[in-house]
């Protein structure tokens, strides 16, 4: 039904941690679902006690087909499968840039998924290159993770304008606020403006919680061991927004 | 993609939770979920479920219809407390609903066999904690069983995507244990311990004749057969469970007393005489109440001829036949308790199982392939003569005589259809059949218009609305262009039956 990535230049948003809870969510809504992990340090599969695979580097990720569906894992979660990284993705673009069609790799790797799943989730490398360039191509909505300061706002206001001057559809971009922390003026001077308004910043506001940075430690989606946290209904927010948003077949 | 799923039967002699303990040796186990759960087994009186291969199970307030030997779900749905669905119609609309009643139609889900199962989920994990397994065991008495039912204890294994390997370890580890591959559904063994047979009821004839039967080893083999059907529809007739037990009754009273007209000379006249009246007794008996069952199934689409502001004035309609209904259900039933009734199946079932008597008629000896070829040879013969002769002006009368005679032409042919090819068979009736059909519909129509007109005579003039009039006014303009429609398609039909490839074959097998 839609590809939805999770991504920034910067490292260390809430990417990862928006995707699990996100994808975790869809799935507890019934949606048969993926969370695709392409970011070499494999956070999102460590999330779900899953090993990063050993036997999909990069290079044969890209070649598609049954040796990635081999590799993907059910998650502890009913309706929630998921493809773990290998340290090799961190040399993705190098890879991509060898090959035809180099931005269009991931999209065409998706498109058997694109039939037997609902949501495909993509947590995305930070940086900016060809990967980045593949997840636009590949994905309905991208979700941009922004912690309210100007160095962040900049970064995502770069992104955008990158895209834009590679003649990119931008329209499917949506930023939102990620590890807020109220107390911080800055933040709240920040979120007082709600964002660029050309960029169409969601509602949903992802608070700074040590409920998230406990995932760790409990390797499951936050509602699963907080429900009720201000994190947890942040993110069911966040999935009930994202519902709102993504294209109806 | 699926996962896989390996379903196991543990010996009943020992305890589920200990092999289970044994097998899956080092590895942690979780258990999440632990409920005690009664299961309902339901299908129609004729098997219309388990003959396509489904199951209907109600679980606690859940419905589930899955399909065998795969268990795949079907289509499920919860119900509110107590509500206790008998027809398809009962259930709210859905897939549930839909599929059922494709199936079923207008008969009963009957409860046939419940059993209660304790269900204990664990989930298997490895070093990291993740879950590779998720193994279910169940612990299945069977209540209300005929027989002493043991307790069915099954592990269910159910793999988690890429984690395929522990699945088969642990399998092959209870295999090891005792285990076997379960081979039947629960559904089989309930069937079982409660004394049924699935399927073993069919309104459909399968009456097994051999060549070498004279000719009255073989009807009174066909009269024994139709005389079960009649006799294990009567309690379902009693207590009004669906229209067709009487149906299925009264099918089994038609063929009885068409063998006896029809198969001639191979049975004691004297003695069958008596038998032929009681049938006749038995089915006027019950005409009355079968018209009725079918003008009150008839309610939904009668409706659906007339505009919406006129569908309310039908209601005092079929008010008046669900009145009548009552009544005549009543006096049936009361019949079937009666002495004539109870005397009349006994002395049938004496007849039957006594030896032949001497001198035998003239057919009894006769190889019963011979009478099949010399009976069904003639009332085709008739057939082809009668449904030749009609063309438009012909008057409905005639179609009404051919219709008869079809009937008795398709009975024999069923009667004696194990002797033949099933091939050649099969054509024939399918042909017979539609042909049977085209009549069949026109002669309903008729009757229907009939009934719609006595009734409509009966209306007070005063003190009945005009829209009533218009209703049933309009309802038997619309039956009669159908009977139009359904009358022209007679010469179409009835080519296809006389058609040189049935011919050929009626030819090849009966002359």
């Amino acid at each position: 039904m839609a590809t939805v990535a999770l991504y920034n230049i910067k490292g260390g948003v809430g990417k990862t941690a928006a995707a699990v809870n996100l994808a975790y969510l869809a799935a507890r809504d019934g949606a048969q679902t993926i969370l695709f992990d392409l970011d070499p340090q494999g956070s999102a599969a460590f999330y779900f006690r899953i090993k990063p695979s050993r036997k999909l580097p990069g290079r044969k990720f890209l070649r598609g087909g049954r040796r990635v569906e081999k590799r993907i894992r059910g998650t502890d979660y009913e309706n929630l499968d998921l493809l773990p990284s290998n340290l090799s993705f961190r040399n993705l673009d190098t890879t991509l840039s060898k090959l035809k069609a180099s931005s269009k790799r991931l999209h065409r790797i998706l498109k058997p998924y694109r039939k037997t799943y609902d949501f495909i989730f993509l947590d995305c490398p930070p940086g900016i290159g060809l990967v980045s360039e593949n997840m636009l191509f590949a994905s309905d909505v991208v979700l941009v993770p922004c912690i309210p300061t100007t160095l962040s706002m900049r970064t995502c206001d770069q992104l955008v304008r990158f895209f834009d001057s590679r003649g990119r559809d931008v329209s499917r971009i949506y930023p939102f606020f990620a590890m807020v922390e109220k107390r911080k003026r800055m933040h709240s001077e920040i979120l007082a403006t709600g964002g660029d308004p050309e960029q169409r910043f969601l509602k949903t506001r992802i608070p700074y919680a040590s409920e998230v940075e406990k995932m760790g430690i409990h390797r499951e989606p936050v509602p699963c061991f907080a429900p009720g946290s201000p994190a947890a209904d942040a993110y069911q927010d966040l999935w009930d927004e994202l519902k709102g948003i993504v294209p109806r077949r | 993609m699926k996962s896989k799923v390996s379903a196991l039967r543990l010996p009943a002699s020992v305890d589920p939770l200990s092999v289970w303990g044994n097998a899956v040796g080092s590895h942690t186990c979780v258990p999440t979920d632990d409920t005690v759960q009664n299961q309902t087994f339901l299908d129609t009186f004729d098997w219309r479920l388990f003959n396509r291969n489904l199951v209907l199970m109600k679980e606690q307030e859940r419905y589930l219809l899955y399909s065998l030997p795969d268990r795949e779900t079907v289509a499920s749905l919860g119900m509110p407390r107590g509500a206790e669905p008998v027809f398809s119609t009962d259930f709210p609309e859905g897939p549930l609903k839909k599929v059922l009643h494709a199936h079923v139609s207008v008969r009963a889900l009957l409860p046939l066999a419940r059993a209660t199962t304790r269900r204990q989920t664990l989930r298997v994990r490895n070093r990291n904690e993740k879950t590779v397994l998720i193994a279910t065991i169940e612990q299945a008495r069977l209540t209300d069983a005929v027989r002493d039912g043991q307790p069915i204890n099954t592990v269910v294994l159910r793999s988690i995507r890429g984690y395929e390997k522990h699945l088969r370890r642990l399998n092959r580890s209870l295999l090891d244990a005792g285990a076997q591959p379960q081979t039947e559904d629960l559904f089989h063994a309930a069937m079982r311990a409660s004394g049924r047979e699935p399927g073993g009821y069919t309104s459909k004839l399968n009456i097994v004749l051999e060549p070498n039967l004279t000719g009255a080893e073989a009807v009174k083999r066909i009269l024994e057969h139709l005389f079960r059907t009649i006799r294990c529809n009567e309690a379902g007739i009693k207590d009004d469970v669906d229209t067709e037990f009487l149906h299925d009754f009264r099918v089994g009273i038609r063929r009885t007393r068409s063998a006896l007209s029809q198969i001639k000379s191979v049975l004691p006249d004297g003695r069958v005489a008596r038998f032929r009246k009681d049938f006749s007794y038995l089915g006027k008996l019950t005409n009355r109440l079968r018209d009725l069952d079918v003008a009150l199934l008839k309610r939904d689409a009668y409706r659906s001829l007339l505009p919406g502001y006129l569908r309310p004035r039908l209601d005092p309609l079929f008010e008046s036949l669900r009145a009548e209904r009552t009544g005549e259900h009543r006096r049936l039933a009361a019949a079937l308790d009666g002495g004539r009734y109870l005397k009349f199946a006994a002395d049938w079932e004496a007849f039957l199982k006594c030896p032949p008597e001497f001198p035998s008629p003239s057919n009894a000896e006769a190889p019963a392939v011979g009478l099949a070829r010399r009976f069904i040879g003639k009332r085709y013969g008739r057939v082809i003569e009668l449904g030749t002769a009609i063309d438009a002006p012909t008057p409905d009368a005639e179609l009404h005589r051919l219709r008869i005679e079809c009937k008795k032409l398709r009975y024999l042919l069923e009667f004696f259809s194990s002797l033949y090819p099933t091939q050649e068979v099969r054509l024939i009736v399918e042909r017979l059949k539609s042909l049977q059909d085209n009549l069949g519909d026109f002669n309903d129509l008729s009757v229907q218009q009939a009934d719609l007109k006595s009734y409509l005579k009966a209306l007070p003039a005063e003190g009945t609305h005009p829209e009533t009039f218009a209703a049933v006014g309009g309802l038997i303009g619309c039956l009669y262009r159908e009977q139009q429609t359904v009358r022209a398609a007679y010469s179409k039909t009835f080519m296809r039956f006389n058609q040189a490839e049935v011919a050929a074959t009626f030819r090849r097998l009966f002359a």
